[in-house]
């Protein structure tokens, strides 16, 4: 993926690089890995997941009917593993020059 | 009450909020969407929460866009116009309701600029002039009510492709005619015909999705 990621795809990403999750599992574990700072709603969710398998970066596997509710499960690509490490090792690298200015600025800092 | 019968309350409610999208994304996507609302619900819940209803009112109105374009380019593309006509029909409607907001101008509303206030000098202020429409009395004031009835009664009596192609030409014409001189009942047409093609779509949008009528999953593109 050539352009930066919008912070939820990110998320909806790194929720699925481990394993399978239906809808509501990517909810809460984006709500998890976010601090509780973004809760998706539900037609928020779908319709990043359409996008995201049209991209072939997420697909659908296997499904389950749990007290009577159907729960679809979706999963990262190979496309998706590859797009999520490449955005993953661009924000760390941005992160680390981050902290090594901080590290760098003068003890007192500017009156 | 039992915590079941809240739950169907709550799971019928959302699922009335569901016919935003298009028939064809529901019978895929309906159940589970409508689960994972549940899921996210609290246990004494048993009204949508509004915050939630917005967000399938967006996007699920993206959807049918998406939806609407992709068979207008299956049209152009493929020339199955049979299998494309509920598509082009929807697409002609949404295109009548977003025009409105677009050359509100040309289309005979009574409009006024602004002289100040912020950004004045790129406004305009628009009205249809619906106050017309109730205060005339004639008949001809609800002649607006001609082609969303027309499609309306055409696709539920025939429901076949010969209707949707109808429609869609019934559409095109009154677009032509609306400019000239209907412009005043505008809006309401537009959006009453687009309710009416959305509603009864005869075609699903998935068989005039792919290329050439090739089916494509829901979720792509």
């Amino acid at each position: 993926m050539s352009s930066s990621m919008q912070e939820p795809t990110f998320l909806i990403l790194t929720a699925l690089a481990e394993r399978r999750l239906h809808g509501y599992g990517v909810i809460q574990e984006v709500a998890a890995l976010s601090e509780d700072r973004v809760s998706l709603r539900p037609g928020t969710l779908y319709g990043a997941l359409d996008r995201l398998a049209g991209q072939g970066l997420v697909v659908a596997d296997g499904q389950e009917v749990v007290d009577g509710r159907l729960r679809r499960y979706y999963r990262l690509t190979d496309t998706g593993h590859a797009a999520l490490a490449d955005e993953a090792a661009r924000l760390a690298r941005r992160a680390c020059a981050a902290l090594t200015r901080l590290r760098l600025r003068p003890a007192g800092g500017q009156p | 009450v039992t915590a079941r019968d809240r739950r169907r309350v709550l799971e019928r409610r959302y699922r009335r909020w569901l016919v935003v999208y298009p028939p064809d994304y529901r019978r895929d996507r309906g159940d589970e969407l409508a689960a994972t609302l549940l899921d996210l619900a609290g246990p004494n819940r048993t009204r949508p929460l509004p915050g939630d209803v917005l967000d399938l009112l967006r996007r699920g109105l993206a959807v049918r866009v998406r939806y609407g374009l992709r068979g207008l380019a299956d049209a152009w593309s493929c020339r199955r116009r049979g299998r494309s006509a509920a598509a082009v029909a929807h697409l002609t409607a949404l295109i009548m309701t977003i025009s409105v907001f677009l050359a509100p101008a040309t289309l005979g509303y009574s409009c006024v600029q602004p002289e100040e206030g912020f950004g004045a000098p790129m406004m305009l202020d628009c009205h249809p002039q619906f106050g017309l429409l109730l205060a005339h009395g004639d008949l001809l004031a609800y002649r607006w009510l001609i082609p969303p009835l027309f499609i309306t009664g055409l696709v539920m009596v025939v429901r076949r492709r010969a209707a949707a192609m109808v429609s869609a030409l019934s559409l095109t014409g009154f677009v032509v005619l609306t400019a000239n001189s209907l412009g005043t009942y505008y809006l309401p047409s537009a959006v009453a015909s687009w309710l009416a093609a959305a509603w009864f779509e005869p075609t699903g949008a998935s068989q005039v999705a792919g290329a050439c009528g090739a089916p494509v999953p829901p979720g792509r593109g």
